[in-house]
């Protein structure tokens, strides 16, 4: 049997850099799924597909200010579209990007918390040890990590939609991040150990 | 972090794959085949290639804006200097700064042949509502005994340049009609007649 190596995201992203469509539909086959369902529940649906395009094009555009010496491809991908899909975002009230975000989290924890077959599936994806990471994080805290992370929220927005002083919501936020990168760490040393 | 930053934000970044895993939306086929369509038909930015010539040049540009700028920032102290050496030494005579200082003065500048730091320099002041020209000139080696510096303007001996002991000398001359003009000019060190600076308008 002969095994073909699988091609690094960051070797893909210098083939689009060069033009390579085919290395670009790579990159929107593995991408594309996790930006439009962001974009769908933080800007719904109709918009999800217009964002998802202009996200997709932009790495296009732009896939020759990506370089690789620099750090992988999947942060530098992610930047770009959570710039996009937050600014997108600010046309809406913060209630709203709340409630979106409030409602991703659920879908990422309390679902991960039961025994069904969805939970199984989302253990097996690449994001696994960062759930459990975040799934040993108090609630409060790991909230304020969601709703800025995906809703593009800033401590004094969190602090407000959540009717949360903001010396709270600042004290979470540097808890949680503390906490999680060590126990990232954490497993990180295990998986090598 | 007032907003989540890029650093911060890392840490997170495999949430939109869990999230893509467990949401119920996804992306509808058409959207592939409408996004690839958008990118084969879309007319590629490419980064120049010449930029790094370009960044090169603009570097070259300011090193040599910064060379210039020394030499005329040195021009300039020169030119005060001289000037002010003028005024001390000259301070009986208002014509010279009549001449001098007039915003219509014509002004010749004659240098050494190996220019340097050190290298001997003249100039010449004329306007054209004046008869006299003002000429002086600095870092002039010391005269021996016997040896004078010649002024002359085109193929006409003006007078003598009699210098100090820091080589500082300066010179007023009567044309005896308004509005010199001249296009050449050489001090001369005599006798021999060589030439110590000479400049041309």
């Amino acid at each position: 049997m002969r095994i073909v190596p699988a091609v690094s995201d960051e070797e893909l992203a210098g083939r689009v850099a060069a033009g390579d469509l085919a290395a670009f539909a790579s990159l929107y086959d593995q991408y594309a799924p996790r930006v439009f369902a962001w974009a769908a529940h933080l800007l719904g649906r109709d918009e999800a597909e217009d964002a998802t395009q202009e996200i997709l094009l932009r790495l296009w555009d732009r896939a020759d200010r990506y370089d690789a010496r620099r750090g992988p491809f999947a942060p530098w991908f992610y930047a770009v579209a959570r710039h996009e899909l937050i600014a997108r975002a600010r046309n809406r009230t913060r209630e709203v990007r709340v409630v979106a975000t409030d409602e991703i989290e659920r879908l990422l924890f309390d679902r991960a918390s039961s025994a069904d077959t969805e939970a199984a599936a989302i253990a097996r994806v690449a994001g696994d040890e960062l759930i459990r990471a975040l799934r040993t994080l108090p609630v409060q805290q790991r909230r304020v990590l969601v709703l800025a992370y995906f809703g593009g929220l800033s401590q004094s927005e969190i602090a407000r939609g959540t009717s949360t002083p903001l010396g709270t919501v600042k004290k979470r936020t540097r808890l949680a991040l503390a906490k999680l990168r060590e126990a990232l760490r954490g497993s990180a040393g295990a998986g090598a150990g | 972090m007032e907003r989540v930053n890029d650093r911060d934000a890392e840490l997170l970044d495999g949430l939109p794959e869990a999230l893509a895993a467990s949401s119920p939306h996804a992306p509808p086929p058409a959207l592939r085949a409408r996004v690839l369509a958008a990118a084969a038909a879309r007319p590629r930015r490419r980064r120049s290639t010449l930029w790094p010539l370009a960044a090169a040049a603009v570097a070259a540009a300011l090193v040599a804006l910064v060379a210039w700028n020394v030499q005329l920032q040195q021009a300039l102290a020169q030119d005060r200097s001289l000037l002010a050496q003028l005024r001390d030494a000259a301070a009986g005579h208002e014509i010279v700064f009549e001449i001098v200082d007039a915003p219509n003065t014509t002004k010749l500048l004659l240098r050494a042949p190996a220019a340097g730091p050190a290298a001997p320099y003249a100039k010449v002041y004329w306007r054209p509502d004046q008869r006299q020209i003002v000429a002086m000139a600095g870092r002039l080696p010391a005269l021996a005994a016997g040896q004078t510096y010649e002024l002359w303007l085109d193929e006409t001996r003006v007078g003598v340049i009699a210098p100090d002991e820091s080589g500082f000398g300066y010179l007023i001359v009567d044309t005896g009609a308004r509005g010199p003009s001249y296009r050449t000019g050489r001090v001369l060190l005599q006798p021999g007649g060589s030439v110590v600076v000479a400049g041309e308008r």
